[in-house]
């Protein structure tokens, strides 16, 4: 593909991911391509506005029934894609298309009716049940919303949906105050699901929860899957629990895809400086691999998003840094089969290390 | 040795309108010099309730420190007045808090929060507290340290915050550092700086750490020894590297089991089923017994034991002690 048609895509990601997976055969439930949400934001009185580039230029697309992970740190823009990602906002430039058609192009009702197809697990179990609703009121209300079946139909199916979820029958007419956090995050899973949705977006599903539940939250999602053939889109800062659940991984940095291939390929070979310190920086429940095995820390914070560095935003706190990284922002290209990094650097410094190794 | 913090059976409870609720229902722990202790549990384990009796915060009533010992420096924090108490807090026995924002005063300048132990306990004017709080903040790693001391928390980042309450616990120079969580909100990039500079002052000044986490990748990276909490009591204690290769109560066995690894692909995690129970129970036997798939009658109606399977390791387990028998 042209660098002229990568431009036109609307993203500095060209749209060749995309296009590859899709070559790999049926078609994509979900193409994103050249996704951008610029914020203005005003920093005083006198000042110009500047422009908050929080997702910027993102391109990917998700298979029927795949587990797709978005992995950064605060800050990184991955709510805002999650947001876009259901048509709760607009983007800047770029389309969203689900099951063939633009979500940005669809009208009031047509929209409505695909978010029948699409839902959203919360982080926050506490803050994203209303607290005056029974578990009841909750689970019917999207049945209500969209007009779906009798009162009595609607009953047997949320009875249906809590033991799907693993929650207790006799605890219908509860209010949320009175379940813990585990099982508020069922309640919040049984809500998105309610409708028999294609692809759930599920943002930090098991963060604020304790590892003990953590692991009951993370079998559900997946006995879940396989049940009702769903699609998940994961919005996580947890290499681990991503891991666990999902296919392919993309790594987000300050807005941009810095990084994006299988789990293992991108877990066991990291090609971009960025996703290698991510990898480093994460403490290892073994303390015996903790002993032996080097950390590359990173220097300094992530840099405001107002004032991102220019080039390759990661520069000023990578180690391979080089003088055109200050200036060239890389694009994304192909490393391995699938295996996507926006770095020329490194994946170059790997292969002549392991050259030499051979030599 | 001598440890530097010695905790003996300490129970701690709140009064409540659903009745007493054990938070803390005997834990006991010798704390060395240059040692980090890790605290592991999950929300309600009472590991931070603990830290906060150690230190005297909590507040009385509703809360109630039932019994035990709290031994430093050759006296029992328990039965100091709370002046006494005041000259060990902030200056021999620091704390770092999990919400570096909330922690901080909005409304005073880095410096001046810094500086304020420094005054109280070290007695110095404020313009060598100042300096003080510049070489504090330089040690623990913020740039430009003379014009940062004269900022205020919002102006710095999470990663900051955390660097600049640290400063402010050691600014004594304490002999032990009870870190609650320290960590958990920050990002993992961040988390792995704040880590390695805790164990580099740590090297440097021998200070005791007691590290309260969740977070058993933490424990593997910072602990000597570590206790595992639940419901209130002590489950298991020993070295780290013991404690991960032998784990010797049920739970802790979970508690492993269940953390999804970045290392291997497991097909699916072993839970543990059910959850805590309420700690207003007053339980006869073990709190994880509900929940352990190894129960015996007796583990409902008797409280466990402390055993030993192996020198400095021990558990409260019946159907653990019974294997080594």
């Amino acid at each position: 593909m042209s660098q002229n048609s990568a431009v036109e895509a609307g993203g500095r990601a060209s749209r060749e991911p995309s296009d590859k997976t899709l070559a790999r055969g049926g078609a994509p439930i979900l193409d994103i391509r050249g996704l951008k949400r610029h914020f203005s934001v005003s920093r005083g009185l006198f000042s110009s506005k500047a422009q908050l580039k929080a997702v910027d230029g993102v391109s990917f697309s998700v298979m029927p029934q795949e587990s797709f992970a978005v992995v950064g740190e605060s800050g990184c823009g991955k709510t805002t894609l999650a947001k876009l990602l259901l048509a709760l906002d607009r983007p800047t430039a770029g389309e969203v298309v689900f099951e063939g058609r633009n979500i940005f192009s669809l009208g009031r009702g047509a929209l409505r009716r695909l978010r029948r197809d699409m839902q959203i697990i919360f982080q926050d179990p506490y803050s994203s049940l209303n607290p005056r609703m029974t578990v009841e009121d909750i689970l019917m209300e999207p049945f209500a919303i969209h007009g779906i079946g009798s009162a009595s139909e609607r009953r047997e199916r949320v009875k249906r949906l809590m033991s799907a979820c693993g929650l207790s029958q006799s605890k219908i007419s509860a209010y949320p105050h009175e379940f813990s956090g585990g099982q508020r995050q069922r309640i919040g899973i049984a809500r998105a699901l309610a409708l028999n949705p294609k692809l759930v977006i599920a943002d930090e599903p098991v963060s604020a929860l304790d590892v003990s539940i953590q692991a009951q939250i993370l079998n559900l999602l997946k006995d879940l899957q396989e049940e009702m053939r769903l699609t998940y889109v994961f919005i996580s800062h947890d290499f681990s629990t991503v891991r666990h659940l999902c296919q392919r991984i993309a790594v987000m940095y300050l807005g941009r895809v810095v990084e994006m291939g299988r789990t293992e390929d991108l877990l066991g070979n990291p090609q971009h400086p960025y996703t290698e310190a991510l990898l480093s920086a994460i403490p290892v429940p073994d303390p015996n691999i903790e002993k032996k095995r080097a950390r590359i820390i990173l220097t300094g914070d992530v840099p405001s998003p107002l004032t991102p560095p220019a080039g390759c935003h990661f520069h000023p706190r990578c180690r391979y840094a080089m003088d055109s990284c200050k200036s060239n922002a890389p694009a994304l290209t192909e490393v391995g089969p699938g295996h996507w990094a926006a770095c020329p650097v490194l994946p170059f410094a790997k292969k002549t290390s392991a050259a030499a190794l051979v030599g | 040795m001598e440890p530097v913090l010695s905790v003996q059976d300490l129970r701690v409870g709140f009064h409540t309108e659903r009745g007493f609720a054990r938070a803390v229902d005997g834990i006991s722990y010798d704390l060395h010099a240059g040692e980090t202790l890790a605290i592991v549990g999950e929300s309600g384990s009472g590991k931070s309730v603990h830290a906060l009796s150690v230190l005297r915060l909590l507040p009385e009533p509703p809360a109630e420190i039932v019994s035990g010992k709290i031994l430093f420096g050759g006296q029992d924090l328990l039965r100091l007045k709370p002046a006494q108490m005041r000259q060990i807090r902030g200056n021999r026995i620091a704390m770092i808090f999990q919400e570096p924002m909330t922690s901080l005063n909005p409304v005073l300048t880095i410096g001046d929060q810094i500086s304020e132990a420094v005054i109280l306990h070290q007695k110095l004017s404020y313009a060598k507290a100042m300096d003080k709080a510049v070489d504090l903040l330089k040690k623990v790693g913020i740039p430009h340290p003379s014009e940062r001391v004269k900022d205020y928390p919002h102006q710095f980042s999470g990663g900051m915050r955390q660097r600049a309450m640290i400063a402010m616990a050691l600014s004594c120079d304490p002999d032990v550092l009870i870190a609650d969580e320290p960590t958990t909100a920050l990002d993992v990039t961040i988390q792995a700086q704040i880590l390695q500079l805790m164990r580099d002052i740590q090297r440097e000044s021998k200070m005791g750490i007691v590290l309260i986490t969740h977070n058993l990748g933490v424990v593997a990276e910072m602990a000597d020894e570590v206790c595992v909490m639940y419901a209130g009591r002590q489950m298991e204690g020993a070295g780290v590297g013991e404690l991960f290769k032998n784990p010797r109560h049920p739970y802790t066995r979970g508690l492993l089991n269940s953390v999804p690894s970045l290392y291997e692909k497991k097909d699916r995690l072993e839970a543990i089923a059910g959850q805590p129970p309420e700690l207003t129970l007053d339980l006869q036997g073990c709190p994880f017994e509900p929940r352990c798939p190894r129960a015996m009658p007796r583990c409902k109606t008797e409280r466990p034991a402390r055993f030993t399977p192996a020198p400095g390791h021990y558990s409260f387990c019946w159907t653990e002690e019974e294997k080594d028998q």
